[in-house]
This record gives C-alpha cells, structure tokens and sequence, in this order.
C-alpha cells in the first residue's frame, strides 16, 4: 500500500513540477509565499511571532493553495482521458485515493510550514533589531498540527466533489464556494459591527470571551485538532466509499 | 474453467437503464490467440472489455478472466492484464519516459529492470530517440504505439485493446498493425481486440466474434464465419439488369444475398452454384461481361450477419 501511494505522489508531483504545468505552479508557490510568508507577516509585525493569531495562517495558506490542485485531482484526469486507465490499473482504490489526497495535502502543508519559517526570518531581519525574536514553543508545535489537519479536511472535501464532477472547472467552482461558505459569518459579523448595539456586544463580550478562550491557546489548539482529526477521517471513509470504478467511469 | 481458457464469458448480460449493452453473450479465449470483437460503434465491444476488466458488473450471467471472477476478483484480474483503452489514457504533460516509468512503478517493477524495460520497448516501437518528449507533442499515431507499449510493459498475460487503430491515418495504422503483430510474437501475450476495421480483423485475429447491439451474432475463425455464412461470393458484371431480375435473382434458392453497385451485382450463394445462376440471368436477356467468384472475405461475412440480424429484428 506504501509503495503503490507513494507511486501516485511521484506522478502527481511530476506532473505538477516537470511537465508544462510546473512553470504555473512554481509562479504561483512562489506568490504564496512571498504574500503569506513576507509580506503579511511584516504588516503584522512583532506580533507575528507572539500572538495565537498567527495561527490563523495554518488556516489561510491550505485554503488558498488547495483548490486548485485538488479540483484537478479526479475531474483533471476524467478532462484529459486519463481516468479510466488508471482504474484499468492494478493500483487499488486505496492507493490512488490516498495518494491524490496526500498530493495536495503534502504540498500545502510544506508551503504553510516554509510561510511560517519565512515569516519569522522577516519579522526577525525587519523588527529584532539586534535580538532573536522567538515563537513560544507551542506555536510552532500548534501551527504544524492544524495545518496539516485543515489541509487534509479542505483536501477531502474537495476529493469528494471531483470524484463526481466532469470538469475541472466545475470542481473548482462547487470546490470555491465550499470554502467561501465559511466566510459567510464572518463578513455578516463585520457588516453587523455598523449597528451601535452589536458592536458594543462585540467589543464588550464576544472579543474578551474569545480571549479568555485564546488565553489558554493549547488547549484549544488541543480540541480543534481533536475535531479536525475526526472530521478528516470521516472525510477518507467517505471519500472511500464514493470510490466506486463502475460509477467514476460513468461520470 | 479449461486450464487454456484465458476469457470466459457465460450468458453474461449489462444493461443501461433500458439500453442493453450486452445482451446473453457467451464466448471464450484461448491462451496465445489474438480475439477479434467485431461490431459497429455502440455494439457493446467497450462494455464488454469494461466487464472483463472488472470495471463494471454484469446484470446476470458471469465472466472469469485468467482464471479470476470479474465480480469478486477484479484487483488480481487487473493486475495480470494491460489494457488500451477506448482513449490512450498517456499522461501528455508528462515524457514518454516517465509514462513508462509510472507504468513500472505501479506494477512494482525494480528501479533497474524498469530501465531496461523501458529502453527495450521504445527501441522495439522506434522511440527510444524522443523518450525525453512531452507526449501531448507527438502525433497520433505516435501516442497510439506508446500507448501499446505501455499496456505491455508489464508483461502481462492478456492484454485488452480497444480499437487501437482508430482515427490513424492508412499508414499509421498499417505501421501501428506490425508492431503489434511483432510484440505480440515476441511478448507471447493473448490478445482481445475490439475493432470495426475488418480488414485489420482478417489480418490480425485467429477467431473474431461479431456484435451487434449487445448480441453476439457469430464466433469462430474468418475461415469457419465464412463456411457458416456464405462459402461462396462472386460478382457479376453486365448490362441489362433491372428491379425485376433482382428480385428473381433473390428468390433464386441457392441465393442468400443481392448487391447492386455502378452495374455490378454482388451474389453471396449458399453452396458455389454461379453456373446456374448465370444461366437463369442470360434466359433472362442479361448481357454477361464478367463472373468473378471467390471466397466470402470478412467483410461479406459481416456485412450479411448485420443484415440478417436487421431482418430478424424486424
């Protein structure tokens, strides 16, 4: 099972990083992390090495990097003709699920975990002025877990509707609005933070209380992983179940 | 299942919704020989070899291959085969080395045996030169061969190939025909595959069968489909035919079959009878400028079972 998953990763990889592609993609990681590893992290400034906030980056670095690569996964090879050759193979559905999952989520874990070394070498050469600015030791603990566990629940929601779809555009766009849907609280809370009284109630409620929750950060960080661990699992058994060759060939 | 019997297919049905693709098709294939399945586009060739390969699963009936249940053991089926597909299924952003390369590695082949694999193959179809070229730049027919190559990488003991000359151009085709021809030899696999060309049939296959919308019309060897369906095909040239003579000629008893083509007429005779036949067209008042008689050729053979089951359907 190792060796047939790690077969697909060295397809999936030199298809991404040798072929025509790779020029796109290299550009793109490179964007990334300028943007997530330098850029945002100097606007943060000092606290980009101190405040949990910082966390949020092992949010928003799988969500940018993943959609297209993982839209690309099954839709892609249904696109190009490739599909049925592969199912035609002898690696088992296991192997090829596994590994297109592992692609992606490999690679936004890598770029996450290069981002945030970036971001400290920034933070470091802009603002510690003669000191070694340093994360508390549960940061970086804390940033590599849930960026691999939001990598993974991005990627196997995204696995699930390319199985099905029949074009990489369409993956993409059902892909893109499952991940903007999450959005949606958040730009109402700020639309709402207008009203007088909700914003009083944010600043004097919602704000300390999420403090208060952040102040014991590894706690936390402990049962979102916990959370995230079960829903990225239950991602793989489902996206297992949904690999049936008979319908995936059929569209 | 006989120990030589590679193909077994027992009544096995599949249906689409109301669209039977297969219809009680029973068939099998011998170890070493090259099986033709013949059919117009949509006859069910596809979904047969989808079934074979465990891809899909019959309605009723039951199908081994290798000696493995296509229902219960599909991953040790695809495992001992290679497959062309309906689409050559080549990554084209990747070299034709590296769709070898994944060839090898997903059927766990050592690091150095895939090598020498790989450079005896592309030297055995003339591309070892251009291993380092993206596939999406070459030709067709280029794409075809590798394609060819790859279902045999791995040297299975079948391999199934979909119309593999389909959309080549007469040389790339012809081209194409003799490397399979020259693999197949060397590689001593057992061959099924699907065609509508049947001049390449003839050239290729030791048994066609024939499908028409899911049924299986004929099996054998283009010998025995030409005894069981006509032995006999000549054409006459001449002037002075007309609707009424045909008709006649149809209802003449050693007739099975009248074409009318630019003043020829082309006769499938059930025993080899062209004297009478000839005799009863000059009582007739036809002026005779030639009789050319041979064997029904595949094609005939063909031709007459489609009809034959367009009537019986009727």
């Amino acid at each position: 099972m190792k060796a047939d998953v790690r077969t697909v990763l060295w397809k999936e990889y030199r298809e991404m990083f040798s072929g025509p592609a790779s020029r796109d993609n290299i550009a793109v990681t490179i964007i990334m992390l300028g943007l997530l590893g330098i850029l945002m992290p100097l606007q943060q400034g000092v606290g980009f090495v101190g405040s949990p906030m910082t966390l949020l980056y092992s949010y928003m670095i799988p969500f940018t990097i993943i959609l297209n690569l993982i839209a690309d996964s099954f839709a892609g090879e249904r696109e190009r003709h490739t599909l049925e050759t592969l199912l035609a193979g002898r690696l088992s559905d296991r192997a090829i699920l596994v590994g297109k999952l592992l692609a992606s989520v490999l690679y936004a874990w890598a770029v996450s975990i290069v981002s945030l070394l970036l971001g400290w070498i920034s933070v470091n050469v802009a603002f510690g002025k003669g000191h070694l600015l340093l994360f508390p030791i549960w940061m970086p603990l804390s940033f590599v877990t849930l960026s691999f566990l939001v990598s993974w629940l991005i990627a196997g929601f995204g696995v699930l509707i390319s199985l099905r779809s029949p074009t990489v555009r369409q993956a993409q766009q059902i892909v893109g609005l499952m991940i903007s849907v999450p959005m949606v609280p958040i730009l109402m809370v700020l639309m709402m933070m207008r009203n007088v009284t909700f914003g009083t109630w944010v600043m004097t409620v919602a704000i300390p209380a999420l403090s208060s929750m952040l102040s014991n950060v590894t706690a936390f960080v402990g049962v979102m992983a916990l959370v995230l661990l079960i829903i990225d699992l239950a991602l793989v058994r489902i996206a297992l179940a949904r690999f049936q060759r008979a319908k995936l060939i059929q569209g | 299942m006989n120990p030589r019997t590679v193909v077994q297919m027992t009544d096995v049905s599949m249906s689409f919704g109301p669209v039977q693709a297969v219809d009680h098709v029973s068939f099998t294939v011998e170890k070493g020989e090259v099986f033709g399945f013949l059919g117009p586009n949509g006859a069910g060739k596809t979904t047969a070899i989808r079934l074979l390969l465990g891809l899909l699963a019959p309605t009723t009936g039951k199908a081994e291959v290798l000696g493995f249940d296509t229902g219960t053991q599909a991953q040790s089926i695809r495992e001992h085969c290679g497959a062309l597909l309906e689409f050559n299924g080549l990554y084209e952003r990747l070299t034709a080395q590296d769709n070898l390369e994944f060839q090898g590695r997903a059927w766990r082949m050592p690091a150095a045996q895939r090598q020498a694999r790989i450079e005896e193959m592309l030297s055995n179809i003339g591309l070892w030169e251009r291993r380092f070229d993206l596939v999406g730049h070459w030709s067709r027919g280029m794409k075809q061969k590798l394609a060819v190559a790859r279902a045999m990488f791995h040297r299975p003991e079948l391999i199934f190939l979909d119309e593999p000359t389909a959309g080549l151009d007469p040389v790339s085709a012809a081209a194409l025909r003799q490397d399979l021809v020259a693999l197949a030899e060397r590689e001593g696999v057992t061959i099924f595959l699907t065609t509508h060309n049947l001049d390449e049939a003839e050239k290729l296959c030791h048994r066609v069968g024939v499908i028409r919308k899911g049924k299986l019309l004929a099996v054998g060897t283009v010998d025995e489909l030409s005894g069981k369906n006509g032995a006999m095909h000549a054409v006459i040239e001449g002037k002075g035919f007309n609707e009424a003579i045909l008709a006649a000629l149809r209802a003449f008893p050693d007739v099975a079959s009248v074409r009318r083509d630019n003043g020829h007429v082309s006769i499938e005779l059930k025993r080899d009878e062209v004297a009478s036949v000839v005799s009863m067209l000059v009582g007739c008042g036809v002026q005779i400028e030639g009789v050319h008689k041979n064997e029904a050729s595949l094609e005939d053979v063909f031709l007459d079972l489609m009809q034959e089951d367009k009537e019986e359907a009727k």
